[in-house]
């Protein structure tokens, strides 16, 4: 079976992947059909940023729908740390958008690397602006945007996943740095989200106590955290 | 467990074991109902928020996305997560007004570029090509009625086409 077969067949072709050569020629075609739905997008794309930038703000609109719901979860929601905070920088982004698109260059890497970067930077400015309670820090922020100014973008999706990747990394990372039974409770019930009395019982505790260890556990983050209160 | 937990600052015990004090207890109580109610708690939200990120409600995108490309004023909405609840009432109420505007401009923006992208407009012309034959004396009205058909199918298309269902 050619590489072309395999494509225009995949959803039949599940037997083949028994065989030796089926399973190669599976990856293959699977990874054809995701290039060729990437150039595709990415063609998709460029059209619209062609009518964007000659004033059609309803190219814009479809855009902004595409890429948005992405880069609110992936970046902006685990950076800022709370959907309120993740809204407004992804209103902000959008104006941002809006009033530079005429700047923006077609490169061939898609539009999501360049709308990614705008979104950096207005995180970076609402951390700056105001202290809240945020797993990144200035200069976490101020990092990534130099790697997406310096590093060759990739590809839309692969990049989301990265940022998820990341966000769940600073997650560990932070609970590294307190008590493990803090963690363990922090895990558990926060992250988890299993009910409060399962979690008390595998601690060993009963509720009222879990409920207590929860409350140290969670200071003791804050703390790592090096929380500012706005007060 | 030297140190009577009473002087201890609730934040501050770093033993998970110590017995808690009056203080702890009311704080642990408060986090307590916070994670069941879902009113949570800004540390408890950042680690959600970074571990398992909930997506966008699909409607609230689509009310920005309307906003900015209308160029409607935008929502504060991390001042409003920290107003008084009489205050979000109000403001939700005319927010809920503002997003509904929004979303219908930014439809009707929508489907008339995607209209007059897709489908060009008909656009007054001679009726010349109405008719093979010139009319002779007397047959005003055939001429009119035909014309007024022909007429009345360009205005039907245009507004299909505007209303993006051609």
């Amino acid at each position: 079976m050619t590489e072309r077969d395999a494509s225009a067949d995949l959803p039949d072709a599940a037997p083949a992947a028994a065989t030796g050569g089926g399973v190669v020629d599976l990856e293959a075609a699977r990874r054809k059909r995701a290039e060729a739905e990437r150039s595709a997008s990415d063609e998709a794309d460029r059209g619209l940023v062609a009518r964007a930038q000659a004033g059609d703000r309803a190219a814009l609109g479809e855009l902004l729908h595409k890429h948005g719901p992405v880069l609110y979860r992936a970046v902006l929601l685990p950076r800022l740390g709370s959907d309120a905070a993740a809204k407004d920088a992804l209103s902000e982004t959008y104006a941002k958008v809006v009033a530079n698109i005429g700047r923006f260059t077609w490169q061939n890497v898609g539009f999501y690397p360049w709308l990614r970067t705008v979104a950096l930077r207005v995180a970076l400015d609402q951390l700056r602006g105001r202290k809240r309670v945020a797993l990144w820090e200035e200069e976490d922020l101020a990092r990534e945007l130099d790697a997406a100014s310096t590093t060759t973008p990739i590809d839309d999706r692969l990049s989301a996943q990265r940022d998820l990747d990341d966000a769940k990394k600073k997650v560990d990372a932070a609970l590294e740095k307190i008590n493990p039974r803090y963690a363990n409770a922090i895990r558990m019930r926060v992250l988890e989200e299993r009910p409060r009395d399962e979690v008390a019982a595998e601690l060993g505790v009963t509720p009222a106590t879990f409920d207590v260890l929860l409350h140290r556990a969670i200071h003791a983050l804050k703390k790592t955290l090096e929380v500012k209160s706005d007060g | 467990m030297a140190e009577d937990p009473k002087n201890k600052d609730p934040g501050l015990v770093d033993d998970p074991d110590a017995p808690p004090s009056e203080e702890e207890r009311a704080a642990a109580e408060r986090l307590r109902v916070s994670l069941e109610t879902g009113d949570g708690d800004p540390v408890v939200t950042a680690l959600r928020a970074a571990h398992a990120p909930e997506p966008i409600d699909a409607t609230e995108h689509a009310a920005i996305v309307a906003r900015v490309v209308t160029g409607a004023p935008r929502r504060a909405y991390a001042s409003m997560a920290d107003a008084p609840r009489s205050t979000k009432v109000l403001r939700l109420s005319l927010g809920g007004a503002g997003v509904a505007i929004a979303i219908a401009a930014g439809v009707l923006l929508f489907l008339q570029s995607k209209a007059d992208h897709e489908h060009p407009l008909a656009r007054a012309r001679t009726t010349q090509p109405l008719f093979s034959e010139p009319f002779k004396a007397g047959e005003a009205s055939a001429r009119i009625d035909r014309i007024a058909v022909a007429r009345a199918a360009d205005f039907r298309d245009n507004r299909f086409a505007k209303w993006g269902v051609r």
